[in-house]
């Protein structure tokens, strides 16, 4: 047998997030409070490279229209990115009123991406509903912190005003075990918290209730030697024997 | 009393038996016993006696009379025609009970001595008054253009080439023939329509001996008295006793002895390429061989045992087996005969624990292969042989091989292991109240994929094993196709067979320890010292993985032993040394062959009519008939 072993990197190298550019470990959702029809538009580092459209409609009237709609869509980034050019029209989603569209990055992507979303009118493109750079009261932001060390939260609510926390990483010194993940409000004050400390790999979960960027940043890395804590003790018993008699039958015999 | 109490190997010949092989010699191979001129060998109606050949002598075309040179009569330039024959050729281990002695031979047959007796005729071609002429030469008259001139030396010589049914340059004289060197007058050989014959039994009687090097003896019987009771004049009696017991002793009975050696000692001798068993005759016994009780015994000591083992245990199995392009189908043949085996050879208990032994300890095994316990990828390269242990006759008839070692060569087990993929846990970021979770954050992964990492350990000097089984000595009769029948005895191992797991050092499982936790260290060297530390906290260390990831109990050196077990090593093992005792450890052609093919003359064979095996605590003991 062959060893197959593939390595995540930006499981080890993303130790940075930032709701203006999404990785494949954040998880961002927006709620969508009105029936009508959205356009969103897919950012790439800075540039769009792709849009989509989302048709949000009360589940009577969908009902009337022949089917139901979903309560969530899952909307992928990597991948409308990678369908850009192919001459395909734009996709589409549905959903129901106050439902759901989850933007997702895959897993063992890079960074860089961001959305925003606009209603749709008779005339163009109306008003701005929702973008990823400058979350709101109907967004929620999920991230999973791996390095361990001390990072840096800032955190601008309308554009202005920042506020800090600091959030520590655990070091990996022993056996993890689950823990829920942390939930963080930041309100118009900006970020409840002035301090965390949280265990690797245990989740973030910001809400908001004012326009707000979130930036977490590595300040300070926790690295240790390694130490060989966990070398394996001596397990067979000093002495002991192992005997077994088998009686054995050779195959396609019959024993008396 | 056993067979063997006075040596390591005994084999027995009855004297009916050999009477039996004498009849097969005489019906098969008649040329050895009539011989006569070339007019008598093409006119064999003109011998003394009928010659009772087999039918293959003359399928064959074998010659039923050796050609000797005409008999030369003194003063003239004439040669006569004659025949010499031997006829019911039959032989008598004390006590006599088959040839009535002549009373110039002192009956009874004394201890330990052998009488033979043969017809002997002896004919001369007198030419006839009413052809004869008064003239020299006049016999050479109109049959000129019949005669065939032969240049040879003066000496007579075998020829043995075939006489009957032959060709252009090998056309048989009918009438007078020139011998002799262009220097010398030819010799006219007088032509004749009948022999005078005269027709004598010959009695002799013998001892035997064992004479040769170790490792090639043989039997060779030896006249010591001989006797032609019908022959009245003392001088001509006396002649032809003399000549007789020149024939005898450096002719005819050589032939037997080596028809007897072939059977007493070639009985002993190991299938081909198998090995080599050296012999000698044993001292510890007054006579040897032993005349008495109707046979001739030979006491037999082992010098050396050889085993050359290098079997190809692909075929040879129960059931059948076979060689060379054919295949036998074994049978089993009941006696027919009663009374006195014609052959008998026993071994000791001791010499068969050697033989044995030494074939059992020639075992060999080694496998190979992969396959899965569990989770867990095994690849296995295994190689035993056996060692020590003891070899026991039973009183049941049984063998008993005990506690042999099973010395693992190598047991070199690689298992292969898959680690998880090290992610971050998946938790629900809006929940559905009583129904689940509407929007998830899904999990997050180090590996890509399943890690794999494989740890190789040899356990083969870790294992003490032994083997303990019970066979039983059967004889087949093996109906070949494409082959001769045989006469087959094999072992049938008496199942189960047991093996013991002695001990598997406890060094194994720190070993296996060691060997994990390096792998995984070198699996996740790559990664930062941060990330190692996480994936170690993450699968709990690496006793946890060794326990719990990876599913390896406490007991490490029980948990390989049972993967050894799961996988079919031990099954390999023993399924390979049941086919290897079921080999055919003894085999025997029949028809045998006691005198090969000889240039056109074909093989003398005699039928095995019967072969029986049985074993008690002391010996072994082989019997046989052979076929009328």
């Amino acid at each position: 047998m062959g060893m197959k072993t593939r390595i995540n990197r930006n499981f080890i190298t993303q130790t940075n997030h930032d709701n203006a550019s999404l990785t494949s470990m954040t998880t961002l959702v927006h709620r969508f409070p009105e029936s009508g029809d959205y356009r969103g538009v897919v950012h790439f580092k800075g540039s769009p490279v792709s849009a989509f459209r989302i048709g949000v409609a009360d589940p009577a009237s969908a009902a009337v229209g022949g089917g139901a709609t979903p309560t969530k869509v899952e909307v992928n980034l990597g991948a409308l990115h990678l369908a850009r050019g192919t001459g395909s029209e734009e996709s589409r989603y549905q959903l129901e009123t106050g439902g759901y569209a989850v933007f997702r990055v895959p897993a063992g992507t890079g960074g860089g991406y961001a959305v925003e979303i606009h209603r749709s009118t008779d005339t163009g493109e109306g008003r701005k509903v929702f973008d990823s750079r400058e979350l709101n009261v109907d967004d929620i932001l999920a991230l999973v912190m791996v390095r361990p060390g001390a990072y840096a939260i800032e955190c601008t609510t309308d554009g202005s005003r920042k506020t800090k926390a600091e959030l520590t990483v655990t070091y990996p010194d022993r056996a993890l075990k689950p823990v829920d993940p942390v939930k963080l409000k930041c309100g118009k004050e900006g970020i409840q918290s002035d301090s965390l400390k949280v265990q690797p790999m245990q989740g973030l979960v910001f809400s908001f209730e004012a326009p707000t960027r979130i930036k977490i940043e590595l300040t300070a890395p926790d690295d240790r030697p390694r130490v060989f804590t966990n070398k394996p003790t001596p397990r067979a018993h000093a002495g002991k024997r192992l005997t077994h008699r088998y009686l054995m039958v050779p195959r396609g015999a019959k024993s008396k | 009393m056993p067979f063997t109490s006075n040596s390591d190997i005994y084999a027995a010949i009855q004297d009916a038996g050999i009477n039996r092989v004498v009849k097969h010699v005489m019906r098969q191979r008649p040329s050895l016993f009539n011989y006569g001129t070339a007019l008598v060998a093409e006119d064999i109606h003109l011998l003394c006696s009928p010659i009772e050949a087999d039918p293959r002598v003359l399928a064959a075309d074998n010659p039923l009379v050796t050609v000797i040179d005409p008999l030369p009569v003194i003063g003239t330039s004439y040669a006569m025609n004659y025949a010499i024959q031997l006829t019911n050729g039959q032989i008598d281990f004390f006590p006599s009970n088959i040839i009535a002695l002549p009373p110039d031979l002192n009956p009874p047959l004394p201890a330990q001595e052998l009488a033979v007796h043969f017809g002997f005729c002896a004919g001369l071609g007198c030419p006839s008054y009413r052809t004869r002429r008064s003239y020299p030469g006049g016999f050479l008259g109109t049959q000129t253009t019949k005669m065939v001139s032969r240049r040879t030396m003066a000496l007579p010589s075998v020829a043995t080439s075939p006489l009957r049914g032959t060709g252009l340059g090998q056309r048989v004289p009918t009438g007078p023939i020139n011998v002799g060197q262009t220097q010398l007058p030819p010799l006219t050989v007088l032509p004749t329509n009948e022999l005078d014959c005269v027709c004598l039994d010959l009695y002799a009687t013998a001892g035997c001996s064992i004479v040769g090097m170790v490792g090639s003896e043989s039997i060779r019987p030896e006249v010591l008295g001989i006797d032609i009771p019908e022959l009245a004049p003392p001088g001509i009696d006396k002649a032809l006793e003399c000549y007789a017991l020149v024939a005898l002793n450096d002719g005819i009975l050589p032939t037997v002895g080596n028809s007897i050696s072939t059977i007493a000692f070639g009985l002993i001798n190991l299938p081909g390429g198998l090995g080599d068993i050296q012999v000698s005759a044993s001292t510890s016994v007054p006579n040897n061989p032993a005349i008495q009780d109707d046979q001739m015994e030979t006491f037999i000591n082992v010098n050396k045992i050889d085993i050359n083992l290098n079997l190809n245990l692909g075929g040879g199995g129960v059931g059948s087996s076979g060689g060379s392009g054919g295949s036998i189908t074994r049978t089993t043949r009941n006696r027919t005969r009663s009374g006195t085996f014609d052959l008998t050879a026993a071994v000791s208990g001791a010499t068969f624990e050697k033989i044995f032994g030494a074939f059992i300890r020639g075992f060999k095994f080694s496998s190979s292969g992969n396959t899965t316990f569990g989770p867990i990828y095994v690849g296995y390269d295994v190689a035993a042989h056996l060692e020590s242990g003891s070899v026991q006759l039973n009183s049941n008839g049984s063998i008993e091989v005990k506690d042999v070692v099973v010395r693992w060569d190598t047991l070199k087990l690689t298992l292969g292991f898959s680690l998880p993929k090290v992610c971050t846990p998946s938790f629900c970021l809006i929940p559905v109240p009583f129904d689940g979770c509407l929007v998830d954050v899904p999990a997050e992964c180090l590996f890509g994929g399943n890690p794999d990492f494989a740890v190789s350990i040899d356990l083969g000097g870790f294992i003490d094993s032994k083997v303990t089984f019970t066979g039983i000595p059967r004889v087949f009769y093996g109906v070949g196709s494409g082959v001769p029948n045989q006469w087959q005895i094999a072992v049938e191992p008496d199942l189960p067979i047991l093996l013991d797991i002695v001990d598997i050092a406890d060094t194994v499982g720190d070993l296996f320890n060691t060997l994990v936790t390096n792998s995984i260290d070198a699996l996740i060297s790559g990664l930062p010292g941060w990330a190692q530390d996480l994936v170690n906290a993450v699968l709990g260390g690496v006793d946890d993985i060794i326990r719990t990831v990876l599913g390896i109990p406490d007991d490490i050196v029980e948990w390989l032993g049972e993967i050894i077990s799961n996988i079919g090593i031990w099954q390999d093992l023993i399924d390979a040394l049941a086919q290897y005792i079921s080999i055919t450890i003894f085999e025997l052609d029949d028809p045998l062959t006691i005198l090969p093919a000889q240039n056109s003359l074909i093989p003398v064979q005699i039928p095995v009519q019967f072969i029986g095996i049985s074993v008690d605590s002391s010996e072994l003991v082989l019997q046989g008939d052979i076929g009328d």
